[in-house]
């Protein structure tokens, strides 16, 4: 299947490329949990060990006092002699890379490859798991999901494929409209609609409600290859937003079976908004007592020079297979789960 | 208070949910939209027997319950009471209806069950597999009413009804497996 579905895209032109999996920033998503490594450096003999701050200490500083994000760079605490030890993490998807290339004039490009997302085990979790991330220049995300459905087909067979408005299925499963319903609304649908303890409700935010009532409502209720479009503006990520009288945000997921295989976007081309999201995303860290991590400023780099309009994709290739082979979990197509390597 | 966190949440795993403790039966790790995580838990009222399902956000801290397995000797009953014993400590236990529920069909003299206790008290017990029990009462069967399968009804010495083979008679001794009250086969005592 892995050689199928290179081959899709080869045909398709669509360059492969392999870029690392280890690198001095990461996304900087609350809800994702990077692994990272310290690099031993090779500090001078001589170096007072009282004046040796820890690259986090470091970081956590810059934070708490605000400091401009293009100063938050820890590979670059050097000291006057020597090269301090680094913390290098492990990418949860290859997306930062990929994007610096197409700034860079690549063209499509697709990695088929490992990623590491921390505390994240179950039935269709992994750890370590492998993505199928592509990235399509010039076509629109109508085309890009064509695509991913003849994909889909090519490596499982299945053909049973639909699309789906987010807003409409969440009405259809919940009675509520997800764009417009109220924060109280969604806490009070949270405790009638779903198992969660009602003294939680309150706490999950606007996002956090609309995530549970759709994971737990209308997932379940997408049958076959279930493409859903436009989603809620609160769950932009890294996708451009739609200037209509609601927000949208230029996103789609699919499913196949009610399990979610996808998640790709018409990407951000600013790099002034993605600079203030990734600020968003390290102040809700610092809130919720998350590690802190280094934002990209080689990215934002990038940005700054141009990615264009390019729609991209993340598929989750070991639910592809499992799903493909009738299997219940994704452990029954991994040689060893985390758990057991 | 003992609490578990949802990363520690496993199979067999006991909590305390709406004050009645639970033991977890399967636990589901989700991310719904790519946002926070999860953890979708079905679960088995210990008190009730039902089976019910709960959803817990990651990292979140539920109260452990003080539920153990203890293997306790049955004595005998009053017939409003059964009375255990627990054979390394000889203390005693006195069940009533609501705990022993069903299994008192299945319980013979001196035989070892397992039973679960919440905060030190039993909440229910489970007779043995297998148990050996008297036939008190049944009709001889007669030869050629294979309509009703070649089986025929006989009461134990503990009440229970079974269905047993024709030539099965009163004063035997028959294995009968407790899970599902069938017939397993006559024994010698």
């Amino acid at each position: 299947m892995l050689r199928t579905a290179r081959r899709f895209l080869d045909e398709r032109g669509v360059l492969e490329v392999d870029t690392p999996v280890l690198a001095r920033t990461v996304a900087t998503d609350p809800d994702i949990d990077a692994l990272s490594v310290v690099c031993p450096g090779n500090t001078a003999a001589g170096l007072d060990a009282s004046r040796r701050e820890s690259p986090d200490a470091v970081c956590s500083d810059a934070v708490r006092s605000g400091a401009d994000l293009a100063v938050v760079d820890r590979a670059a605490v050097e000291y006057s002699a020597g090269v301090a030890a680094r913390r290098l993490y492990l990418q949860t998807s290859p997306e930062h890379a990929m994007k610096r290339l197409l700034a860079a004039g690549s063209g499509p490009i697709y990695q088929l490859g490992k990623v590491f997302r921390a505390g994240e085990c179950g039935r269709w979790h992994n750890i370590e798991f492998t993505m199928l991330e592509w990235y399509r220049p010039g076509l629109s995300l109508n085309d890009l999901m064509l695509e991913v459905a003849q994909l889909i087909e090519c490596v499982t067979g299945r053909a049973d494929d639909a699309l789906h408005d987010y807003g409409t299925v969440f009405e259809q499963a919940t009675g509520l409209d997800p764009h417009r319903a109220s924060d109280e609304a969604l806490v009070q649908a949270v405790r009638d609609q779903t198992s969660l303890d009602d003294g939680m409700a309150a706490s999950l935010g606007r996002r956090g409600c609309i995530d549970l009532l759709f994971g737990q409502r209308v997932q379940p209720s997408l049958a076959g290859v279930a493409f859903v479009c436009d989603y809620p503006a609160s769950h932009a990520a890294l996708a451009r937003l739609e200037s209509d009288a609601i927000s949208v945000a230029r996103r789609f997921e699919v499913f196949i079976d009610g399990v979610e295989i996808g998640n790709g976007y018409h990407e951000l081309d600013d790099a002034t908004e993605q600079a203030e999201r990734m600020k968003a995303d390290i102040a809700e860290r610092f809130e919720r007592g998350l590690e802190a991590v280094p934002v990209d400023d080689r990215l934002l780099a990038a940005l700054g020079a141009g990615l264009g309009d390019v729609c991209g994709v993340a598929v989750g290739f070991d639910r592809l297979v499992a799903i493909a082979t009738d299997s219940t979990s994704i452990a029954d197509v991994m040689p060893f789960t985390t758990e057991f390597a | 208070m003992a609490t578990i966190s949802t990363n520690e949440f496993r199979a067999g795993i006991k909590l305390m949910l709406d004050n009645s403790p639970c033991t977890i039966i399967e636990n589901e790790f989700v991310k719904p939209g790519k946002g926070q995580a999860f953890s979708r838990v079905k679960l088995r009222n210990l008190l009730t027997g039902r089976v019910v399902e709960r959803t817990f956000k990651s990292g979140e801290s539920v109260e452990a319950a003080d539920v153990v397995d203890l293997d306790l000797q049955y004595l005998y009953t009053d017939g409003s009471e059964w009375h255990f014993m627990n054979e390394e400590t000889f203390e005693q236990y006195a069940l009533g209806d609501e705990v022993v529920g069903e299994a008192s069909k299945f319980l013979k003299e001196q035989d070892v069950c397992t039973a679960t206790l919440w905060n030190g008290a039993p909440i229910s017990v489970v007779p043995p597999n297998q148990v050996n029990l008297l036939v008190t009462e049944c009709d001889p069967g007669i030869r050629g009413d294979t309509a009703t399968g070649a089986t025929k009804p006989a009461t134990l010495e503990t009440g229970a009804i079974v269905r047993v083979p024709l030539f099965v008679e009163e004063g035997d001794v028959l294995k009968v497996d407790t899970r599902t009250g069938d017939y397993v086969s006559r024994v010698k005592e």
